[in-house]
């Protein structure tokens, strides 16, 4: 009889449910574990040699100190700004009666949807020093003699990648102060704390927590962005950590293990910078003591709340408004440097990017076909591990969860160059195909799908599965008939929380494309470089569109999602 | 729950050996030595080309075009800087997964490092004959394609009547701010500025550097930021953009300062690890023929060959004071050029 | 043999003993509960019988058939249970009839039998018309029948209940209750039933296993764990109970201050300190001593009047004595009293 029951239990060894999630395991060690292996072994010198050279190299060259010290100088301008622009508007869209918060909210939105590199590309065209359209008009009215503000500067890289990143600070904090109850303010108020007295040590104590994770997620993001550090810094001849680890293997011959060594850098960076806000923000739990059914209090501001409007549509109109805008003008224009006129309009480039471009229409074609791909991937990755860690027993499952949101730490560059380094020499030929895209890109946005999911799961009661199994259904069709229907806005949310970064990713893309597997933001980058500004600009319009679209669909899913719980139990 | 995780790891394991065997044994067909042993059934078999190229990628598309129509052999590219299209190579090489067919980079040095490593397959072109004995590999494993004349671009509204005429006036004092000049930050710019330093002396590009010059990845968006007026004048503009800028009536003109304009030598080569050799020596020999050199001219850039006239309203060749570069010195010395550039120029150069 | 056999189950999380060697013989048609308070096991031992969850140690064996034994289980599906659930794990997506069909779907039983087959439990359970009916429409009495119909339609020969009436209004509980046991009597399935609640337990079941730290403390019928509770926990868990010390005084008597009582003994030892737990409702005002009772003197401390009960708190010297009376007792605060009780009443126990 014991027999029967271990023979029985061995076949289940294999089960769809082991071998489901056995494969999830196996690829997610394959896509994030490693390549962190190999950045850590490229960095040593494997497999030619072990040495410390790498270091060495990377360790007593200026150009390395340079790019550090530039690196950490943006980061710290970036966490400044971040909380200059993010800290007034949270406050004034969550707990003023300024007019247009509603608004506010959205293009605050847009700006941290809007592909930063995008968004550089612009401030070329609005604040280049001499010709840039602000500059332009800032001269005919004072009358300035060249300039005044010059785009290709320390302070132009850290105000465009602040202008995106300040969506961080602005979204922790408005929510942080959304749920701070009116019973807090009030009680102070009755203990005779003027206005300002309880804005001072009520509300800025109970959100400071959130503000400063925030900003370090601000200053973790700017980090990482080479986008804007590419197109922006190297005019400027400022030299980051991304670009000039892409500058170490884009020059020949290609210095690998130099590039591994300055990605730990990096990774290291943003580690302790993640290690810190996680820090902060597990302090922020006393701001939620007010739980459900929060009732927030206005203040009104009287006259002052049109001051506070002019900053904050000041702000909005910088960091979506005016860079949006201008791209769109630009795609629209037949000459893009002649002033703005009906004549001047065309859809042309539109015609040229999108469909005769060699480069724009496979570009195109494989940013859809990788974005698909790759939420597929992570969302089913993320999916299998958030079921291990919230439904399993498996030891080892919170090893597995942490590998899962690794990658949320390492710069797509950095990924980069492991997946290059892991997969170069592997006989399976992914390297110089869109595979390697592929799997960059589910490694980079596993955590998203992860997070994602989880949420998901948390919401649905593993009884709902169990009643399932007792009822007569084995894994896979409980899986199949109860878990996967009733998850699926979920599954599908994760899918679009994916898709929509990995449809306009650049950072690891440029190290990783080859002739034919040029996506959208290459087509972008590598157009700009050939001076064809009116196609980028169709294709960048293009490209936000998109963004915006799924954007949106996220945003509907997630409000229907919360809606119709009361029967999930 | 349990899960066998070493079972998972050995099918997993075992899956991908299976990829890795399947993936092997592609068989490269006998490669043409020359021209003549092109087999023109064997390269419409072959289908299309990969080419990895430095060149703008408007010249390239009207000289793929006629090719594909004659042949129905299709021509894809990979497009990007000379340093980095070299980049490219080297890795796939190193990866063992070579992508490229046919690479032409605007550097000779890059083609000496290629043949160096082996990558180059000797391939004899019908142009050999029409070429100086410097512009071709006797081991006949690159060619020269063509020659790129590093000129004075400016902005005719900038200066008027008096626009200036050679490159130190470019130093001057007068010229703060109004100066840009190229490179990428693979260092794609740095042989064409270390020929006028070797020329003319260091000092010269000193006193350029004092003007505080804007930087630009590329020729193409140098003549974007010229014809913006965002710089008045371009350091070492590629001939063929300024040319092109001029003729678009984007508000440019330029020249070739007398004292002499650095030449730098593009070439061509085929790749040994190609896996369709008939087909890449097909589009080779277009590439190198008098019909499409011929399209390289029109769009603005000159042909090593001797029977291809120069640009449209170009001067010819032989009526300029051209600066060679010595590739050899180049190729033993970049990482150390390289640095010096990063010292003068501040900035990223690829080292 | 016994139906279920559960034969020395043990389960740890971690450094926390769930289940620590649970014996238990249950036999077909019985409806047993399991009863305890939350973290003592009650749960995990029918997570257990139910497949979910690998025991450590013992084994679990139905109808002779070897379900679980250490690190192996036969899945849940394969178990021919069925499970009600606490917050009852209707599946939203499904309707009424969906959700009452779907075990009847993964057997692949035909359209028209699986239609006769859930009308029938419908009915069964009181959800005819409503089988179109999705979840979110129901109230919390239709989706606990719901739960029910689910289970009972693929015929189990076992219902595993886990704390099914907890999230229900006191009222709907009680028909549900009544109803519940009427469905065991008439399907004839084995029940074993979850709750904390001791007065569901004495009303529903044939008997009654009581957990505590993840070990049995008691099993018998109501009435025997009511009145003769094994231990000073059971005694406290099945309803308000007068705990008293004293010591030993003879084979059979245990003195308590000045006073001496017979009791009914479950303690291991008959000497040194001892508790004797007697229940409120036990305690009689008398105005003379009756034979064969023990007598206990005190004074009122307090009365209060609740309706059908008259609570006394009664000083006896030395310790506080809670009393339910009958409503016509009159005694008021500050009146002597003399107190009568059966010595099968008075169950003396150990210290532990």
């Amino acid at each position: 009889m014991g027999q029967l029951i271990a023979a029985r239990v061995r076949s289940q060894r294999f089960g769809p449910q082991n071998l489901v999630l056995g494969l999830a395991i196996l690829v997610l060690l394959v896509l994030v574990a490693y390549p962190m292996l190999w950045l850590i072994l490229g960095a040593l010198g494997v497999p030619a040699d072990l040495t410390l050279a790498n270091f060495e190299r990377a360790f007593t060259r200026t150009q390395s100190y340079t790019a550090l010290a530039n690196t950490l100088y943006l980061g710290l301008g970036t966490g400044v700004l971040s909380m200059a622009f993010g800290v007034p508007l949270a406050w004034a869209v969550a707990r003023s009666d300024m007019p247009g918060r509603q608004i506010i909210h959205l293009l605050v939105a847009l700006s941290y949807i809007t592909p930063p590199y995008l968004t550089a590309l612009a401030y070329i065209i609005l604040l280049g020093p001499d010709a840039g359209l602000i500059n332009r008009l800032l001269r005919d009215i004072f009358g300035f003699s060249s300039g005044p503000l010059n785009i290709f500067s320390m302070n132009g890289v850290i105000f465009v990648i602040g202008i995106h990143v300040f969506a961080f600070t602005y979204f922790l904090t408005h929510s942080a102060l959304k749920s701070i109850d009116k019973s807090l303010e009030e009680s102070a108020q009755m203990l005779g704390a003027r206005r300002w007295q309880t804005t001072l040590r009520i509300n800025l104590p109970l959100v400071a927590p959130a503000i400063t994770g925030g900003v370090l997620l601000s200053v973790i993001d700017s980090l990482a962005l080479f986008g804007p550090q590419a197109i922006i810094g190297m005019p400027a001849q400022i030299v980051f950590l991304p670009t000039r680890i892409y500058a170490t293997i884009s020059s020949y011959p290609p210095r690998w293990g130099e590039a591994s060594a300055l990605s730990l850098v990096l990774v290291a960076m943003t580690v302790i910078g993640l290690g810190l806000q996680r820090f902060f923000l597990e302090r922020r739990s006393y701001v939620t003591i007010g739980g459900k059914g929060v009732r927030s209090q206005t203040v009104r501001l009287g006259l002052w709340r049109w001051a506070l409007l002019v900053f904050c549509a000041g702000v909005v109109a910088m960091s979506a408004v005016a860079p949006i805008g201008v791209l769109t003008l630009t795609a629209f224009s037949k000459d893009w440097i002649a002033t703005p006129s009906l004549s001047n309009l065309t859809l042309a480039h539109f015609g040229t990017a999108l469909f005769s471009d060699q480069v724009a229409a496979r570009g195109i074609y494989n940013s859809f076909r990788l974005a698909a791909g790759a939420a597929f991937v992570a969302m089913a990755v993320g999916a299998a591990i958030a079921y291990l860690d919230l439904r399993t027993t498996l030891r080892g499952r919170v090893f597995l969860d942490y590998l899962a949101m690794l990658p949320l730490g390492l710069p797509g560059t950095v990924m980069a160059v492991g997946v290059l380094l892991a997969f170069i020499r592997l006989p399976i030929g992914v390297y110089g195909t869109i595979w390697i895209l592929l799997i960059a890109y589910s490694a980079r946005f596993i955590p998203l799908a992860t997070r994602s999911v989880s949420a998901t799961l948390r919401q649905i009661d593993a009884s709902l599965e169990e009643a399932g199994r007792i009822t007569g259904a084995s894994w896979l069709q409980s899986m199949r008939r109860i878990l996967v229907p009733m998850a699926r806005p979920g599954l599908l949310v994760a899918f679009l929380l994916v898709f929509i970064p990995a449809f306009s990713e650049l950072s690891a893309t440029i190290l990783l494309y080859t002739g034919g597997t040029e996506t959208i933001a290459i087509a972008i980058y590598r157009l700009n470089d050939l001076g064809q500004i009116e196609v980028v600009c169709a294709l960048a319009v293009f490209t936000i569109a998109v963004v915006l679209v799924l954007s949106a669909m996220v945003h509907l899913l997630s409000r229907d999602r919360t809606a119709p719980s009361e029967g999930v139990g | 729950m349990t899960i066998d995780r070493r079972r998972m790891l050995v099918m997993g394991s075992a899956a991908l050996a299976l990829a890795a065997t399947a993936r092997r044994g592609r068989a490269q067909d006998a490669a043409p030595a020359d021209a003549g042993k092109i087999d023109l059934g064997r390269a419409k078999a072959e289908g299309r080309v990969m080419l990895y190229t430095s060149l703008d990628t408007q010249i390239v598309d009207t000289i793929i075009a006629p090719f594909r129509e004659k042949y129905g052999i299709d021509v894809a590219y990979f497009r990007a800087g000379s340093a980095e299209v070299t980049g490219k190579v080297l890795a796939e090489a190193d990866a063992g997964r070579p992508q490229a067919d046919m690479v032409d980079a605007s550097d000779l040095a890059a083609l000496f490092l290629m043949k160096e490593r082996g990558l180059l397959r000797p391939f004899e072109s019908d142009a050999r004959a029409l070429l100086p004995a410097s512009q071709r590999d006797p081991d006949a494993t690159w060619i020269v394609d063509r020659l790129t004349q590093g000129v004075l671009h400016y902005n005719v509204a900038e200066f008027g009547a008096a626009p200036p005429r050679h490159w130190a006036d470019l130093g001057r004092a007068g010229m703060a701010g109004r100066v840009s000049f190229w490179s990428a930050s693979s260092g794609d710019g740095a042989p064409r500025i270390v020929t006028l330093a070797q020329h003319f002396g260091w000092d010269l590009v000193k006193a350029i550097v004092k003007t505080k010059p804007l930087r630009t990845i590329s020729p193409q968006t140098m003549a974007q930021i010229i014809e913006r007026r965002e710089r008045g004048v371009g350091l070492l503009q590629n001939d063929n953009i300024a040319w092109r800028s001029k003729l678009q009536g984007k508000g440019t003109d330029f020249l070739f300062p007398s004292e002499g304009v650095p030449s730098e030598l593009g070439a061509c080569g085929l790749l040994k690890a190609s896996t369709r050799p008939h087909a890449a020596a097909l589009f080779h020999e277009w590439w190198m023929s008098a019909g499409g050199q011929a399209l390289l001219s029109k769009g603005g850039k000159y042909s090593p060959r001797t029977d291809v006239e120069p640009p449209e309203g170009s001067l010819p060749i032989a009526k300029m004071k051209l600066l060679e570069q010595d590739y050899v010195v180049y190729k033993r010395d970049r990482s150390k050029i390289l640095d010096q550039m990063a010292d003068v120029f501040g900035g990223e150069w690829g080292n | 043999m016994a139906f279920i056999n559960i034969e020395g189950i043990g389960k740890t999380f971690g450094s926390f003993a769930a289940l620590s060697d649970i014996r238990l013989s249950i036999t077909a048609r019985e409806f047993v509960t399991f009863l305890g308070p939350s973290g003592c096991g009650k749960t995990t031992m029918l997570r257990t019988l139910a497949g979910f969850i690998t025991p450590d140690s013992g084994t679990i064996a139905v109808d002779g058939r070897l379900l679980s034994q250490p690190g192996a289980a036969v899945p849940p599906e394969q178990r021919q249970m069925g499970m009600v659930f606490q917050n009852y794990a209707i599946w939203p997506h499904m309707s009424v009839f969906e959700n009452v069909a779907f075990g009847l779907r993964i057997a692949r039983v035909a359209d028209a039998e699986l239609g006769v087959r859930v009308a029938r439990v419908l009915e069964a359970v009181g959800l005819e018309g409503l089988e179109k009916r999705h979840p979110g429409q129901l109230s919390g009495g239709q989706q606990q029948r719901v739960a029910l119909a689910r289970s009972l339609v693929v015929e189990p020969k076992i219902l595993l209940l886990d704390e099914p009436l907890s999230n229900l209004d006191a009222k709907l509980r009680e028909r549900m209750r009544v109803e519940l046991k009427a469905l065991q009597r008439r399907t004839g399935i084995t029940f074993i039933y979850v709750t904390h609640d001791q007065a569901e337990a004495m009303a529903l079941s044939d008997r009654i296993v009581v957990f505590n730290k993840g070990r049995v403390q008691q099993e018998g019928s109501p009435r025997d764990i009511y009145e003769r509770p094994a231990n000073i926990f059971v005694a406290d868990f099945m309803g308000l109970v007068n705990r008293v010390s004293g010591t030993w005084a003879g084979p059979s008597q245990v003195q308590i201050g000045a006073h001496l009582l017979d009791v009914t003994s479950v303690a291991a030892s008959r000497t040194g300190a001892v508790t004797v737990a007697i229940r409120p409702e036990a305690l009689v005002p008398v105005s003379l001593p009756m034979p064969g009772r023990n007598l206990i003197e005190g004074t009122v401390r307090d009365s209060v009047f609740l309706g059908n009960i008259v609570d006394l708190s009664v000083d006896i010297g030395g310790a506080e004595l809670h009393v339910q009376a009958d409503r016509w007792c009159t005694l008021a605060t500050g009146d002597p009293v003399r107190l009568a009780v059966e010595p099968t009443e008075c169950v003396a126990m150990g210290n532990e």
